[in-house]
């Protein structure tokens, strides 16, 4: 059924998205010294995991058809020391805790999740496109 | 139906329901091509709709067409060694299949057109 190819996919477009959310939250806050959990910003990561819909597919062997979800936004612990003397969040030896964000990193995943997002929106109008032939049987 | 088509229009839905399952198998690749440890997966059809066949002006009576129940096998070939995260997905490999499944569909579904357009102008006389 076309409802269920297009399910999966919206999955996936939901769930690239919140991988670029939580990329926009990490570029924001690469030189965030302080947070309201005390400390420097720590870099999050997307989690995703296949799921199970809950609709049963008519597969020969009762496959069903997984999308994707993300099960967590997870903190990284590290952060990196950089000597900056004189900053307000800046301990007796001169340092400041960072968030150890590369952007270059970030940059990059956000592109991945970009072309995954696309091959998505492609996957859902090749769908369009062979429903919309289908219909077209009646005329 | 099948006797006033010969089996072609029942061979010919058979092929579209399984470009229309396919679809939905490579969405669900595409859909996870970052998920870590998903393993790619793809449909073949047993009795492949052999085109050529259906162009055959007079349906050969041996092997006619349409008259076996649709035959989907799932298949687990990787595109490739899977990645560091144990996904296997290869989106390019993936992307062209989409497009080829959905350039089949259009196939199937322009030939299913010409045999109602064939009994409409049987019909209509002109």
């Amino acid at each position: 059924m076309p409802h269920e190819a297009m399910s999966i996919s919206a999955s996936a477009l939901s769930a690239q998205r919140t991988r670029l959310n939580v990329i926009a939250e990490n570029l924001a806050n690469a030189n965030t010294t302080k947070t309201l959990q005390g400390g420097p910003y720590r870099r999050r990561v997307t989690q995703l995991e296949s799921e199970a819909p809950a609709f049963a597919s008519l597969l020969p062997d009762q496959q069903n058809l997984r999308g994707v979800k993300v099960t967590g936004v997870v903190q990284l612990p590290e952060t990196r020391r950089a000597f900056m003397p004189g900053h307000p969040d800046a301990d007796r030896d001169g340092y400041i805790e960072l968030p150890n964000i590369n952007p270059v990193m970030e940059m990059a995943d956000m592109m991945a999740a970009t072309r995954a997002y696309e091959a998505n929106v492609s996957a859902i109008q090749a769908m369009k496109s062979m429903a919309q032939k289908a219909l077209e049987l009646g005329r | 139906m099948s006797d006033l088509f010969g089996g072609v229009v029942e061979a010919l839905r058979q092929a579209s329901v399984f470009a229309t399952r396919r679809h939905e198998l490579l969405a669900e690749n595409v859909a996870n091509a970052e998920t870590p440890s998903y393993k790619a997966h793809d449909l073949s059809f047993a009795h492949e709709l052999d085109l050529a066949r259906l162009v055959q002006s007079t349906p050969d009576p041996k092997s006619p067409l349409g008259q076996s129940q649709l035959d989907l096998r799932l298949l687990n070939q990787p595109d490739g060694p899977a990645k560091l995260d144990g996904n296997d997905v290869d989106i390019d490999k993936q992307m062209v299949r989409v497009s080829q499944n959905a350039l089949y569909h259009n196939v199937v579904v322009q030939l299913l057109k010409a045999q109602f357009d064939g009994l409409k102008s049987a019909i209509n006389g002109r």
